[in-house]
């Protein structure tokens, strides 16, 4: 028993360490960094700054009379951006992982990584035959039997999906034109133009919040709406 | 299956465009590879194996061609940025196919699961965790060099092969581990023989996403990557803006094929473990 915990520690040890030091170093970070004052030439002062997030959410440094959501403008179109592509996605991938579903096994091996196809190829192909057996009609057998039984890989290449696309600053920056000015593009300029870093940490920290609400919310509705429709 | 609602050959076809549409900008790239205009990439003159010839170091520029813009750049920077990109992706895949393969290992013979949420929290957009790093690194005064790029890459890529090895994992029959056990085995012995050969097919799918990632990864690289550590992808994404050497092509090309048959080994190999 002594062994196999020395075991379990000497494999866990190295993944906590990464973890440890460079995912949540860099997250206490950002988040510390959110709220200090950022300094005249770039750099940061080390004092208590709460008008970061104000700035985000539409007031100048510290002027109350004015008020202009310009990031939050922003902020609101890189998410809608980033719906439109997680459901373009979903509505051109999904015919596709069933027609990838019917080749042979050996050519399917190409496509393993698609979650969406994962829960295609588990369907129940029983229950769709009793389904028609039964007297449903095709488009109720699909959106009865098949669309609840796939849910679950939906939810997950949503996910997939739209995490990488709210960030994204490459992707507008070459193909987005001069209109196309998005969350990640901002943050961007921060950083490495604007040299205000407290300000980019805000809007990062804001960008992690969304994404992570959403993604909860998101899981937990769809998935669970995919069960009870498939129990009833 | 057939009662569904597309008829087959119209999936067939609908299919066919959507994996030809997904290939063709690739398809793109490797016949403009071959393209003898120095000037304009867009514009096909005539069949040429100069710029591959170049990347070898068998051709040089033409001199009245090498004080134009799109000159700016050597063929020296593109090939050190390659240079830096392999090393990068090779350190790292070492490193993060080791720490997923551990990771899955350990929480599966415990039966331990992660709960949604904490898998969740892994998950965040590539720039959080780029500047995450960035402010990580300066504000104790770290040089960011090629060593950086490897940690940030490693951070972010161990989930991936961890994700995939344990998909194997849990597929695993725990019976031949008790059985080996059973037998007289050590815990050490079963691990290498039982356990190990079972999991490689995981371990090198991850290894193999692992590398194509890192070698691709521009976004967090973009952050943490000091100024004489440039990977190729940023190099390439530098260029699009000054206007891009026709070198990049044969390069991207050489890539795809490398891809292409690290992606066939991998498979192989695991259809022979299948098997």
């Amino acid at each position: 028993m002594r062994r196999q915990k020395l075991f379990l520690i000497g494999l866990l040890s190295p993944v906590t360490l990464c973890l440890g030091i460079f995912f949540f170093g860099p997250l206490l970070i950002i988040a510390l960094f959110s709220f200090l004052e950022p300094g005249l030439y770039g750099g940061v002062e080390w004092n208590f700054y709460h008008w970061n997030y104000g700035r985000m959410f539409g007031w100048a440094d510290g002027v109350i009379e004015w008020y202009e959501p310009i990031h939050l403008k922003i902020l609101f179109r890189s998410m809608m951006m980033a719906v439109f592509t997680v459901i373009a996605c979903l509505i051109v991938d999904y015919p596709v992982t069933f027609w990838v579903s019917r080749l042979p096994e050996r050519t399917q091996l190409f496509f393993m990584f698609l979650p969406v196809y994962a829960s295609v190829e588990r369907l129940d192909r029983v229950m769709i035959e009793a389904s028609g057996d039964l007297g449903a009609r095709r488009w109720q057998t699909f959106l009865k039997v098949i669309l609840p039984q796939t849910m679950p890989g939906i939810a997950d290449g949503s996910v997939l999906v739209f995490i990488p696309s709210v960030g994204n600053f490459i992707i507008p920056d070459v193909l987005g034109g001069a209109k196309g000015l998005m969350i990640g593009n901002l943050v961007e300029q921060q950083f490495l133009d604007a040299r205000n870093w407290p300000f980019g940490a805000a809007l990062s920290m804001v960008i992690m919040a969304v994404v992570l609400t959403v993604m909860l919310v998101y899981e937990k509705k769809i998935v669970r709406a995919g069960e009870q429709v498939g129990e009833a | 299956m057939k009662k569904l609602r597309l008829g087959p050959l119209s999936l067939t076809l609908y299919s066919l465009i959507f994996f030809g549409f997904m290939y063709l900008p690739l398809a793109i790239v490797v016949i403009y590879s071959f393209n003898s205009n120095p000037i304009d990439m867009a514009s096909w003159q005539s069949f040429t194996l100069d710029w591959y010839r170049g990347l070898c170091g068998l051709k040089t520029v033409d001199p009245s061609l090498g004080t134009s813009a799109i000159y700016v750049e050597s063929t020296d920077q593109l090939l050190k940025a390659l240079k830096n990109s392999l090393i990068v992706a090779t350190i790292t895949t070492i490193i993060s196919t080791t720490i997923g393969t551990a990771t899955a290992i350990a929480l599966a013979s415990h039966r331990f699961r992660l709960p949604g949420t904490y898998q969740g929290v892994m998950m965040m957009p590539d720039i959080v965790l780029g500047i995450g790093l960035l402010i990580f690194f300066i504000t104790p005064g770290f040089k960011l060099s090629l060593v950086t790029i490897v940690i940030g890459h490693c951070t972010f890529l161990r989930a991936y092969v961890f994700i995939i090895v344990q998909t194997r994992m849990a597929a695993l029959d725990p019976a031949l581990e008790e059985a080996s056990a059973d037998l007289g085995a050590s815990e050490w012995v079963t691990f290498r023989k039982v356990l190990l050969p079972q999991l490689a097919p995981g371990v090198i799918g991850g290894a193999i996403l692992a590398f194509i990632i890192s070698l691709d990864d521009l976004v967090i690289t973009y952050f943490i990557a000091g100024t004489d550590s440039t990977t190729l992808p940023m190099f390439i994404f530098s260029m699009i803006r000054r206007g891009v050497k026709p070198e990049i092509n044969a390069i991207a090309t050489l890539l795809i094929l490398a891809s292409l048959i690290i992606a066939a080994i991998g498979l192989y190999l695991r259809m022979k473990r299948v098997e």
